[in-house]
């Protein structure tokens, strides 16, 4: 399979602006600019590309909806803010190929007319972010980025921006929020980022992986980069991840729509020796659990959310028998219940009401009524808090109560936790 | 006007409404946290949860946060909503504490309302409460976060709202933290209202702490009298004694919030040296004695040296009411020597602006918050009247350009341009504005503001007429509640300096002050003491302990506004009714020995009448003339007063029956021909010709206002005395900021610390109106600043 976004992953150090070039960089930015931003727009759409970040929202369509009638300033906004926990992929992506992401972003706000960029990253992510900001003094040393970028009369500047470090800030809106010096809550919509995001101007935010997909999609043509998919209905090359008690953890670069026993299974090189597989999270902390009869799944937007799962990131967490799904879930809440920005109530006081039933489950003290509290708080705190931070804290462990719940009402009735 | 129907009844309502709102005009009243008519809706607390069965948006939603659309039907009570409702408050009693018997907030707390409302009743959660240390905020506001259920109204108001930075949201999660980021005052002017926008008992009015429950309060609407904007406030006063004071909405004027001195500047009605007693050159006498002396005094002068030897001062901080009975009074005793005001240079100026204000021209408060462009002359609204500025600030908010032309450093929560020119630039820099190419085009939704302190007769002439000639909104600020009231019944009439001339040649023998402080007020103390040393008797009728009425040969003690009915006209025009929310008397609490609580509870000690019952000032003019042998039915009550106004007077109309909780009416002076308000600057008030520095005596929030001056909360945020000049004029005199300094002119010295600012004029300097600090007596003269002590 041709690589794309993991190219030049094998430099072993952060491609500089002569290998990235050398690896054919910054030709689909040449190619852009030679297009009208309609026609660029009009190619993301017919690629099929959806946005990596873990929603899927069609990236041509978002494009699309910016306000590009109103005058200036636009604003385009990187989401490099991954702090998912299992999820690596963009980390990889900018520490070993920071300037794909650099022209991605260019393309993209060449096309959706804005005049500045921002790369929003996470606060952890020193080591790429200075990769980064290395790449970014390169690009406009080399005149990709600034006034009148290649003579064609597009201009745009670029920052890089590390974010103040928590997982809230990763909400587009609340990036805006955090992005202009506020604390990171959520915003209600509308207005919608594309006509009053960023600074209350037109913004279009992306995912780091998204935007890196542009140039690719630029040079190979928008049918050409389609067709790399593994099955027909996908779109391109995704990065998946693996973590776990496999044998070869790490980062994929795979046709999208690969089948998640596959990865696990080949690229992740299956179970480490004594452990056998119980499930997984499919793309990050707030993804629900897939249960090994569904192993079959191929590993794309609609494919997993038909067997009432999600994608994510694509970075798979897998489980072990030796791992109490109880606890694995405490580990969870107990993150996001840190995490939640504390907007609004079923966020801040409804998940630690769920990570306490958990740990008084885990702990052998709780009764069976207290699964039905837990159940009432899931099933109440989904559909009813301010943005998705909440709904992603609880789906797992609703998940859990329908796959699991054998396992979880053993806890209650031995009054102890039956793996430990 | 989209139609939506909400439990099976319709309803209209303007685009935009949200649907808790549209479900409030049904009087459906849905539990909510966050939302709060001044604030908006946020969608944050997630409670007022509602379903939506048919149109646009289905589902429970989250009603605040929902447009109401045409077709939309929704269903408050469903089942689902209900459990969602359940939900958030099980989830915010999570971490609340059950100290509901000793939380002053218990009786008015939302969150004690919507448990019982939305149904949780048993303690599921078995964890631990999450606990805070709480902060010292000053002495206004106490904070106890333990209480806190996070619906951010507190952060929204005071840094959206009200533009405060010392305050903020702080931590995050469920540690979400509302604090300063130290302990300390709140610096914020309108800090109070966290009080009242809180639901639960985080922020509470210190002032008030642990004296009452709510429901024990004796409560009635009414207007603040500390400025002369008119605010709607609820006093709630138990056992006599005036204990809280809240905002009343009044849409019309300061929408859903007061200052902090309007707010915690009520403590002079119950305080330990309020006068009570009805005296006769010193001696305890009852309200018939004093009756009987005062009216003895009146009629001995009239028999003796005819009418024109007894004088009347009405007052500006006392009702429409009292000071028709001094009309009324005056009339009956057939004399001339009836003023309302004993400080003639400011009354002056309010009777110049009350004659401009027309009704086409007139704005009220709540106008000038949706003006687009505020040019505001000699006028310091955080320090004059504190609304104002939070009035400004919103329409700041809302996109308007604001230019304010004062002297001062003035400070304001919202960015503006200052232009620093003295008041004789006043008009000149107005014209500059008005003539130049900034300048709006004619429109209504323009607003000039005026001062009526520092500003001459010249800018204040100067603003009506750019009002008038560009067509846009005219808002005067004058000195004090009634100012408008008195204006209107001094009409042509003369003035104080008139009085005290006949007080000097000796013409006049016997004054009645009525809730006025001559010695206090007037500029010139010296000559004001002379010429009440002249009189033959002083009849003072007073609430407050001024020096008048320690002076006075029969004092009567009065009643403040909470204690009263009556009718205050602002500094718009509008009249507003207040009603008696509490019957005057020594606080039950002051019973005991050196006005400490009683040592028995109950008193074991009874009383036939109210101890220490003071009456309303025209009950004892009414009584006085009664005994005097003039008879005077339009004394009889209030209402036989207010009919008697109405009659009397067409421009007083409306005031007959005019209920305290309506928008109030508007009055205008109508086209009047006033010469005595066109009357010249007396040598007092001119300002000085010649070398130093020009001293202005000023307003400040705190401290300077007569009845808050003598209120010891408020007086805790009063600076110490100073002088105020302009850091460039401070360094050519070879003084610093913060030294002690001597500020003279002629023979009148006063001694403070000097302060220094880059933003105030050039040539000028500014002394607060302290109470016993003496800068009235330096009011526009020129003086000369001297390092040392005095």
């Amino acid at each position: 399979m041709q690589l794309l976004l993991t190219k030049n992953f094998h430099l072993g150090h952060p491609a500089s602006l002569k290998e990235y070039e050398a690896s054919g960089g910054y030709s689909g930015l040449r190619a852009a600019l030679k297009m009208t931003p309609d026609d660029v727009i009009k190619t993301v759409t017919d690629s099929g590309l959806r946005g990596r970040g873990g929603a899927g929202f069609p990236t041509g369509k978002k494009w699309s909806l910016t306000d590009r009638k109103s005058p200036g300033p636009r604003y385009f906004l990187v989401n490099a803010d991954e702090m998912e926990p299992g999820t690596f992929k963009d980390r990889f992506l900018i520490e070993n190929d920071p300037h794909q992401v650099i022209e991605g972003l260019l393309i993209s706000g060449y096309a959706t007319e804005a005049e500045k960029g921002y790369i929003f990253i996470r606060y952890e992510y020193s080591g790429a972010a200075r990769a980064l900001e290395r790449a970014v003094n390169e690009a406009k040393s080399a005149g990709f980025i600034g006034k009148d970028i290649l003579g064609s009369g597009f201009s745009m500047e670029i920052s890089v921006h590390r974010s103040a470090g928590r997982y809230e800030c990763g909400e587009e809106t609340a990036l805006m929020n955090a992005l202009e010096g506020r604390r990171a809550n959520p915003r209600s919509k509308p207005p919608y980022p594309a006509s009053k995001g960023f600074r209350m101007r037109p913004t279009t935010i992306n995912n780091a992986e998204t935007v890196a997909n542009i140039p690719h999609i630029m040079s190979l043509g928008a049918s050409g980069w389609k067709a790399l998919a593994a099955y027909e209905g996908g779109a391109g090359t995704k990065l998946y991840g693996v973590s776990g008690r496999v044998k070869n953890p790490g980062l994929f670069e795979l046709p999208t729509g690969t089948p998640l026993k596959e990865i696990i299974e080949i690229h992740g090189g299956g179970m480490r020796d004594g452990y056998s597989f119980k499930a997984c999270l499919p793309g990050g902390a707030s993804t629900p659990i897939i249960a090994p009869d569904k192993m079959d799944v191929r590993m794309d937007f609609d494919t997993v959310s038909r067997i009432g799962s999600r994608m994510g990131t694509g970075c798979v967490t897998v489980f072990d028998d030796t791992c109490c799904i109880v606890r694995a879930m405490i580990n969870n809440l107990l993150f996001f219940t840190r995490e939640s920005c504390g907007w609004c109530t079923p966020c801040r006081d409804g998940l630690p009401f769920v990570h306490n039933i958990l740990q008084r489950i885990e702990a052998g003290v709780a009764d069976m009524d207290e699964l039905g509290v837990l159940e009432e708080n899931c099933e109440t705190i989904y559909p009813n808090s301010f943005c998705a931070f909440a709904p992603g804290a609880v789906d797992p462990v609703r998940s859990m109560l329908r796959l699991f719940r054998e396992e979880v009402e053993k806890h209650i009735k031995t009054k102890r936790c039956p793996i430990a | 006007m989209p139609k939506l129907t909400i439990d099976r009844m319709e309803v209209e309502v303007p685009e935009g409404t949200n649907v808790l709102e549209a479900a409030k005009k049904l009087g459906i009243v849905i539990p909510h946290f966050c939302y709060h008519e001044a604030l908006g809706a946020v969608g944050a607390c997630r409670l007022c949860a509602m379903k939506f069965v048919e149109g646009p948006v289905k589902g429970v939603q989250v009603s605040c946060m929902v447009k109401a659309q045409d077709g939309m039907v929704v269903e408050t009570a469903d089942p689902d909503a209900m459990r969602v409702r359940r939900m958030v408050i099980e989830w915010l009693m999570t971490n609340h504490p059950h100290d509901c018997p000793v939380c002053d907030e218990g009786g008015m707390c939302q969150l004690q309302d919507y448990t019982i409302a939305g149904g949780h009743g048993i303690r599921r959660y078995k964890g631990k409460k999450r606990t805070y240390l709480s902060q010292y905020l000053g002495e206004f506001i106490e904070q106890e976060m333990n209480r806190c259920i996070q619906c951010y109204r507190c952060h929204r108001f005071y840094r959206d709202y009200a533009g405060g930075a010392d305050f903020g949201t702080k931590k995050l999660a469920n540690r979400t933290f509302f604090g300063r980021f130290k302990d300390g005052w709140l610096e914020s002017e309108f800090a109070g209202n966290l009080a009242d926008v809180c639901p639960t008992g985080v922020f509470t009015d210190k002032t008030y702490r642990f004296k009452a429950r709510p429901w024990e309060l004796e409560t009635a609407p009414s207007v603040c009298p500390h400025c002369s904007l008119g605010c709607g406030i609820t006093p709630g006063a138990k056992l006599r004694e005036l204990l809280v004071i809240k905002a009343r909405e009044n849409l019309k004027v300061n929408g859903w919030f007061i200052c902090d001195r309007g707010r915690f500047g009520y403590r002079f009605a119950s305080s330990g040296n309020r006068p009570r007693k009805f005296l006769v050159n010193g001696q305890e006498k009852t309200r018939g004695e004093a009756v009987k002396s005062a009216s003895g005094i009146i009629s001995d002068a009239i028999l003796k040296y005819g009418p024109g030897s007894v004088a009347l001062i009405g007052s500006p901080r006392t009702s429409l009411e009292n000071n028709f009975a001094v009309r009324k009074l005056a009339d009956l005793l057939k004399t001339e020597n009836i003023c309302f005001s004993a400080d003639p240079f400011r009354e002056r100026k309010d009777r110049r602006a009350v004659s401009l204000i027309n009704a086409a021209d007139s704005r009220s408060l709540r106008d000038v918050e949706f003006s687009d462009f505020i040019v505001a002359v000699g006028t310091d609204p955080v320090n004059e009247a504190p609304m104002l500025a939070l009035m400004l600030r919103q329409a700041a908010v809302k996109g308007a350009q604001i230019v304010v032309i004062d002297p001062r450093p003035v400070k304001l929560p919202f960015n503006f341009t200052h232009i620093p020119a003295l008041p004789d630039e006043f008009a000149g820099k107005l014209a500059e504005l008005a003539g130049s190419s900034s300048a709006p085009a004619p429109r209504d939704r323009a607003t000039i503001i005026c001062g009526t302190d520092i500003p001459g007769m010249d800018a204040i002439d100067a603003c009506s007429e750019a009002a008038r000639r560009l067509n846009c909104g005219l808002f005067y600020t004058l000195s004090s509640a009634n100012s408008f009231g008195a204006a209107l019944l001094a009409s042509d009439g003369p003035e104080f300096e008139d009085v005290l001339s006949g007080m000097e040649s000796g013409n006049i023998g016997v004054l009645i002050a009525l809730e006025s402080d001559p010695l206090g007020r007037y500029p010139d103390r010296e000559r004001a003491a002379r010429a009440l040393e002249n009189l033959d008797s002083l009849i003072v009728m007073d609430y407050l302990p001024t020096e008048t009425a320690e002076a006075a040969n029969v004092f009567f003690p009065t009643t403040a506004y909470a204690e009263m009915d009556g009718i205050f006209i602002n500094n718009e025009g509008r009249a507003q009714g207040f009603s008696r929310a509490y019957i005057p008397g020594i606080p039950v609490n002051h019973m005991g020995p050196q006005r400490k609580p009683p040592e028995l509870h109950p008193p074991r000690e009874f009383f036939s009448e109210v101890p220490g019952r003071s009456f309303a000032a025209w009950e004892y003019l009414r009584d006085i003339a009664g005994e005097i042998g003039m008879e005077c039915g339009e004394l009889e009550s209030i209402e036989t007063i207010r009919a008697a106004l109405a009659a009397d007077d067409r421009r007083f109309a409306q005031v007959a029956g005019l209920h305290p909780e309506s928008d109030g009416a508007l009055i205008t002076a109508g086209p009047v021909d006033w010469p005595q308000a066109q009357r010249q600057p007396s040598a007092g008030d001119k300002p000085d010709t010649g070398e130093g520095l020009l001293l202005y005596a000023v307003e400040l929030t705190f401290g300077t206002e007569e009845i808050s001056a003598r209120s010891d909360k408020t007086q805790l945020r009063a600076p110490e005395p100073h002088v105020l000049i302009n850091s460039e004029d401070a360094g050519k005199l070879g003084l610093k900021d913060g030294e002690p300094v001597r500020v003279s002119s002629g023979n009148i010295t006063i001694s403070c610390v000097l302060k220094t600012s880059s933003s105030c004029a050039r040539g000028a300097a500014f002394a607060p109106r302290l109470k016993g600090f003496g800068a009235e007596a330096l009011n526009r003269k020129r003086v000369t600043i001297t390092g040392g002590r005095g």
